[in-house]
């Protein structure tokens, strides 16, 4: 075990060395360069505005604000997700060449994303300050929700890059199960609204105590009156399936791992 | 417990087996596989049956054999990049293996980039990588192109930046595919100049090739890998020639199909009843080694008694070509006069100077006078001829090379410098050099780089002997300098960043590779006090 944290820390440069792969070939070649990066969410928030508080006429005060707190997280998870099912079967002429830690290369990508989203959250702060919001009044709590979540993003990542190894039409069924996983979070809705006889099963979801979070810390800090965090059973619940995942992750991917470089 | 026993084994195999899944059709969908619990039909295949070897620490040792024998399985077993099914293996030491040259390089990076990402992935610190950095560029020739991205790079540029990394991560065990049979002459022979210094620091080396002469050259030890199965351990030659005879027993099983008819014909007054070919050692072979000696014998019974028969014997290649033709007529003129039912052994003797190759060999018997054979066995024999060294053609002239070192040929002198002997710290110095070309043929690069023919360039050597990072710039004359011509030039020298007396070396350097081999042009030396 310690040898196996010994190896891995000997390769963190290689970690950091793809991160910085990724991140360079993404806005490499483009004259927007990170701004691409920004571009996709203000767009993604146009749009749902428009509909929401346009069309629908929903009652939600500044729904962009609302929206981006829960759409910034989510894309973080999403784009790992999407990205990494592909970083061990995309990277077959590495892993049939060169031994080196094969977790790696999935966690390049999450930490790739992860930067990404901290620029958007940089970029969403400046947003919030200019709306006048005083997000940074519970911003303490950010970090440890992030933390939690990361755990959630890396071995969902690992699970899906080391299936898709053995079975490929896994990729169409994350297609699928990331937009079923987007509308069960409760993103571009108030989880208010949703029947209390499912609430129950949205607990489950992680990705929705994250989004309750994040909009308590982002939003609702502006409407003192509806702040409502998660009870305390709620958040260990989110806690130990965020763990789990993470651990299975780690399990399954280590078991795979060795014949990576026969069944690519 | 075996510990003590294997501290001089850099690499154990102990009773390895490795078998890999053959699919019969594309992997199965998750649907097929959970809702019609169909698994994918494959077969076992197995690539290395119950292999045992062991490697000694120093060794250079070498893995041969026909394609899919499993070699390139062993390398990466040895890497870890697959795992034994069955046995287990020990390695003793870090590892660079040099399966492909230039792997993990991204296209889009430039080739700076892509230099740390590699070697991160063989496991260098940017560290150490940045302490050579400089080393590697100018080692690849590539000063131009760094920051280039890589994917517009040519095939040999991709390469030699690739082989450059790999030989930087100074490990105790070097493993090498057949990777080094790629590249231009002068690559492959930088190839070989790297091995042997790894051969003489001590380090263990592996080295998979179906090259007889790589293997014969380099390695101390070797094996014959033939489906999976290790057919001999030993001397490089032994096993050398113990492959060669099973590529000849399966050509000549290719062969059985096509064998040619064999024309025979003649009055029958004297019979070739037998011919065979034999080596020096008198064995019966029909492959040999291309400068061997060789005997044909030919068993001769008379049926009539004739006086001064002619024997010959010719010898065609696979195209039908005549390459030789000899008879005692040409060679001695009379043979004897010959009793009815005398037995003779006809023998020939001469050395195979034939390129590789299969050939037929013809052997007759005439009458002087007439002309008319009396048995005219046509291509009865096949043999094969193999090559220790490389050559086109059909004859081994048996050139032999010699390469003198001639002072004159290409030498470039300084004549004159105006180098300081006193130098202030972390400054631009520029200085006049004389140059003159002392040979008789101009100073150029004639094949890598017309537009910068001759370089000029410093390193800075400590007390302690260290060569600084190189600074600043390595000057190239964009001209040849002609025979006799004394050429003038200014080149800028930046002095250390921290004073102490060093040691200052301007090398001229005629192309790439001789910058750090000092087999360049001239040099000049001088001790500096920097202050």
């Amino acid at each position: 075990m310690i040898n196996y944290f010994k190896e891995l820390y000997k390769y963190r440069e290689l970690l950091w060395n793809l991160t910085k792969k990724e991140l360079k070939v993404r806005y490499r070649g483009s004259i927007l360069g990170i701004f691409w990066s920004l571009l996709n969410p203000v767009i993604m928030t146009l749009v749902y505005t428009f509909v929401f508080s346009i069309v629908l006429r929903s009652p939600i005060e500044d729904f962009s604000i609302f929206l981006l707190s829960g759409l910034i997280p989510w894309n973080f998870l999403a784009s790992s997700l999407n990205v990494g099912i592909d970083s061990i079967v995309g990277n077959s002429h590495l892993i049939n060449k060169i031994k080196f830690p094969r977790e790696i290369l999935p966690l390049s990508i999450t930490f790739s994303n992860f930067i990404n989203f901290l620029l958007e959250l940089v970029a969403f702060f400046i947003f919030l300050t200019f709306m006048g919001y005083k997000f940074y009044k519970l911003l303490y709590l950010l970090p440890l929700i992030i933390l939690i979540q990361i755990f959630l993003v890396i071995g969902a990542t690992l699970l899906v890059s080391s299936i898709n190894v053995y079975f490929r039409d896994i990729k169409h069924l994350l297609n699928i199960f990331m937009v079923i996983w987007f509308f069960a979070t409760p993103i571009i809705y108030k989880i208010g609204i949703v029947p209390e006889k499912f609430r129950y099963l949205m607990i489950i979801n992680p990705m929705t105590v994250f989004t309750i979070l994040y909009r308590n810390i982002f939003y609702y800090v502006n409407y003192p009156g509806s702040l409502e965090f998660p009870s305390f059973r709620t958040i260990f619940l989110c806690l130990s399936i965020s763990l789990a995942v993470l651990i299975f992750g780690y399990y399954l991917f280590n078991k795979l791992s060795p014949r990576f470089a026969e069944e690519i | 417990m075996n510990s003590l026993k294997n501290a001089d084994n850099s690499i154990i195999f102990d009773s390895v087996s490795k078998s890999f899944r053959i699919y019969h059709d594309i992997s199965p969908t998750l649907k097929e596989t959970i809702i019609h619990r169909k698994r994918s039909t494959y077969e076992n295949f197995l690539a290395l049956e119950n292999i045992s070897f062991k490697i000694k620490k120093g060794e250079t040792f070498g893995i041969i054999g026909p394609n899919g024998s499993g070699k390139t399985t062993i390398l990466k077993l040895i890497s870890g990049i697959i795992q034994p099914t069955e046995g287990n293996i020990t390695v003793n030491g870090s590892l660079s293996a040099l399966l492909e040259l230039g792997a993990g390089f991204h296209p889009d990076l430039t080739g700076r980039e892509n230099i740390f990402l590699n070697a991160s992935l063989l496991g260098i610190s940017r560290k150490k990588i940045e302490e050579r950095f400089d080393d590697i560029v100018g080692f690849s020739g590539l000063e131009r192109f760094i920051d280039t991205p890589v994917k517009n790079y040519s095939s040999g540029m991709y390469v030699r930046l690739g082989f450059t990394i790999a030989i930087n991560v100074d490990p105790d065990i070097l493993l090498i595919d057949e990777v080094l049979a790629v590249g231009d002459r002068m690559f492959q022979e930088k190839c070989k100049g790297v091995i042997q210094n790894f051969k003489d620091m001590g380090k263990t080396i592996v080295i998979v090739s179906h090259d007889l002469y790589a293997i014969e050259n380099y390695c101390t030890k070797a094996i014959l890998l033939i489906d999976g199965n290790i057919i001999i351990e030993d001397e490089p030659n032994a096993v050398n020639r113990e492959y060669l005879s099973y590529i000849a027993q399966k050509e000549e099983e290719l062969r059985v199909r096509k064998k040619p008819i064999i024309l025979r014909r003649g009055t029958g007054e004297l019979l070739i009843t037998d011919i065979k070919l034999i080596d020096k050692d008198l064995n019966i072979v029909n492959n040999f080694y291309s400068n061997e000696e060789i005997k044909v014998i030919a068993e001769v019974i008379f049926r009539e008694k004739m006086k001064n028969p002619i024997f010959g014997l010719q010898i065609e290649d696979e195209t039908g070509t005549k390459i030789y033709k000899i008879n005692t007529d040409w060679l001695v003129k009379s043979t004897g006069i010959f009793t009815k039912d005398k037995r003779v052994n006809v023998t020939f003797t001469q050395k195979l100077n034939l390129n590789e190759g299969a050939y037929y060999l013809t052997v007759y018997a005439k009458d002087r006078g007439s002309g008319k054979y009396y048995d005219l066995r046509e291509r009865a024999l096949i043999f094969n001829v193999y090559s220790k060294g490389k050559l086109e053609g059909i004859v081994d002239l048996g050139t032999k090379v010699n390469l003198e070192e001639e002072k004159n040929l290409y030498a470039v002198k300084f004549i004159s410098d105006t180098v300081p002997e006193k130098m202030k710290k972390d400054k631009i110095y520029t200085v006049n050099l004389k140059i003159q070309n002392i040979s008789k043929f101009p100073w150029q690069d004639e094949n890598e780089n017309p537009i910068y023919p001759v370089r000029i360039g410093y390193r800075w050597i400590d007390e302690k002997g260290k060569t600084l990072p190189m600074e600043g710039i390595r000057t190239s004359l964009d001209r040849t300098i002609n025979p006799d011509e004394i050429l003038e030039t200014e080149v800028n020298i930046k002095s250390p960043r921290k004073e102490g007396k060093y040691l200052l070396k301007i090398d001229l350097v005629k192309e790439f590779f001789s910058w750090f081999s000092d087999s360049g042009g001239d040099f000049l030396q001088k001790e500096i006090l920097v202050e």
